[in-house]
């Protein structure tokens, strides 16, 4: 039920996506342009070459997102985890920068392929000094979390700075934003999320376990180190699959997962794809409004985010502080 | 018949002995109480009693078999862990939850089978839980809370039932209420449970058999009557104790500090 609600509000929210821009075009037209082959106007153009690919790219990294916030939620039990907050995205943003910087040497590593283990680097480092710190679960992770997107993002500064024939590029990229949308980004993007998202899938009974500690888990059978592998795996795949094309875009990981949860209750099962639902229409709607907002000129899609979600992050703060 | 054996125990973290030498033979279809101050070692090894420490040194047999040598999954079927205090981090509903207890013998992807239905069913009625199936896990008491997780291990159809302190958070009625459950279960189902109980009048009442430790090493077990007397209570606790009936012929144990001056 939920779920063919969000279906239909994201087919909606991307048949309207594509008829917003400096040429806008109705819903008629816009589903004209799209199916009607014979049509040889300037529409079928700006359509299929320009605004289908970030629209898609914009959903699917909006899923990706989600995916990832879902996957560091349940593995830190933790609801203020996301990608940006446990490290995974800053990671992945080195990770992608050091990929661009060095793509002239050989081997090369593709920049999805640096993203992810970036993100996977950084997300087992704050994982481990979480668990050791003295500051309780949360708090630990916030502060290790902190630390970490700190410094990973003074050395990727430091990184462009010195290497600045790629600085102009890689800057806009990092700030979050979906201008340069191409099949070819599509098409890498592709290549990452659906294994991390079938991973995360997978691993959605595990997450149930984990919710009542690792010790219970244990208890009730769970491979622990297994579990956690497979679940950072997957959600630092998720995470490199956007980052690399978008850039660092926060807080939709942290809010899809709430909303979701909100809507269909805690179970995994459920959380995962009505959270990706979730995920895509947000960044979507976000993207609308980096588009248009100011247009011509194009805003980065983070900063909208980031308007919605810091005010969030606050509200889920202080539920927490209430509910302990 | 020998469910459980700890042969040489000695248990720790990181290589400081919390408990050494440990020896106990546990028969099959009785409540045993751990009993001893706080920090004697009676969650360590209920700990280790459910695998999930390993022994420093020494083993413990499950039905003749060594726990370390049994996988996790199977491990699971056998062994219900109900911790002394939990916090779920989701809203999970109160069948959910349950239905955790089935994990171990469920495959990846696949739904609950019929069968798995019917024992999550019962394990919600046994606890008294029907009226609460959907509700989310953090509106719930104290009381019924711990009753979920009695409710999930009992899902798990284990022949031993681990119990750490489970009527410590509780009002006196939920006490009572759990205790009660736990007799039921060994009676009705045959399984064995394996209690830390701080409150020794709870244990006196309710345990077959007491197991008293101390700094880690087993000072004695057998019946209440012999495990509760004066002498042991008065090394292990520090304090002068009465063994007696009470006005409903249960065996209870009243406590002071010091010596009676006219004794």
């Amino acid at each position: 039920m939920v779920a063919g609600i969000l279906t239909i509000a994201l087919l909606a929210a991307i048949i309207v996506s594509l008829g917003l821009g400096a040429v806008s075009l109705t819903v008629r037209e816009t589903v004209s342009a799209l199916f009607d082959h014979a049509l040889k106007t300037a529409h079928r153009s700006i359509i299929w070459d320009f605004r289908l690919p970030r629209i898609l790219l914009v959903a699917l990294c909006g899923a990706a997102l989600a995916i990832a916030g879902t996957g560091f939620q349940g593995l830190f039990r933790n609801p203020l985890a996301d990608p940006y907050v446990v490290g995974a995205s800053g990671g992945a943003a080195l990770g992608a920068t050091l990929a661009i910087i060095f793509r002239f040497t050989r081997p090369s590593v593709p920049i999805g392929i640096g993203a992810f283990i970036g993100s996977m680097l950084a997300v087992l480092v704050v994982f481990t000094i979480s668990e050791f710190s003295n500051f309780g679960s949360i708090a630990g992770l916030l502060l290790a979390g902190s630390a970490m997107s700190a410094m990973l993002t003074a050395i990727n500064s430091l990184l462009l700075l010195m290497n600045d024939q790629v600085l102009h590029g890689v800057y806009a990229w990092l700030l979050g934003s979906f201008a340069n949308a191409s099949w070819g980004q599509l098409r890498q993007a592709a290549f990452l999320a659906p294994p991390a998202i079938l991973m995360i899938w997978l691993m959605a009974r595990s997450m149930d376990a984990l919710a009542a500690g690792e010790e219970t888990a244990q208890s009730l059978g769970l491979n622990l180190r297994r579990a956690r592998l497979l679940i950072v795996i997957g959600s630092s795949l998720a995470t490199a699959a956007a980052v690399s094309v978008s850039g660092t875009v926060g807080f939709v990981g942290l809010i899809a997962p709430h909303l979701a949860r909100s809507l269909v209750g805690a179970n995994h099962k459920n959380v995962i794809p009505i959270s990706m639902l979730m995920g895509a229409v947000l960044l979507l709607a976000a993207d609308d409004l980096a588009r248009t907002i100011m247009a011509p000129v194009e805003m980065p899609v983070g900063i909208f985010t980031a308007l919605l979600g810091g005010p969030f992050f606050i509200y889920l703060m202080k539920r927490g502080e209430r509910g302990s | 018949m020998m469910i459980l054996q700890a042969q040489d125990l000695s248990l720790g973290y990181k290589h400081k002995a919390v408990v050494e030498g440990f020896n106990a033979s546990i028969r099959k279809g009785s409540v045993i109480g751990l009993i001893g101050p706080n920090g004697s070692g009676k969650t360590t090894l209920l700990r280790a009693f459910s695998g999930l420490i390993r022994p420093l040194r020494g083993k413990v047999m499950l039905d003749g078999q060594p726990l370390t040598a049994i996988p996790a999954r199977r491990r699971a079927q056998l062994i219900g862990w109900v911790p002394q205090r939990e916090k779920i981090a989701w809203p999970l509903t109160v069948r959910e939850v349950v239905s955790l207890g089935r994990a171990p013998y469920r495959g990846w992807l696949l739904p609950l089978t019929e069968n798995d239905q019917e024992v999550i069913e019962q394990a919600l009625s046994f606890t008294d839980l029907k009226e609460l199936t959907d509700r989310s896990v953090e509106e719930l008491s104290g009381g019924e809370f711990q009753r979920v997780l009695v409710a999930r291990a009992l899902a798990q159809e284990p022949r031993v039932l681990l119990l750490d302190e489970p009527s410590a958070n509780l009002d006196i009625h939920y006490q009572i209420q759990v205790m009660d459950l736990v007799r039921e279960l060994v009676a009705q189902r045959g399984i064995t449970a394996i209690i830390a109980i701080h409150d020794l009048s709870v244990a006196a009442r309710y345990c077959d058999t007491l197991i008293l430790i101390h700094h880690g090493k087993k000072i004695c077990s057998g019946v209440p009557q012999e495990v509760l007397s004066p002498e042991h209570m008065r090394k292990v606790f520090r304090v002068e104790t009465r063994l007696y009936k009470d006005p409903w012929e249960h065996l209870a144990v009243s406590a002071r500090n010091g010596l009676d001056k006219n004794e």
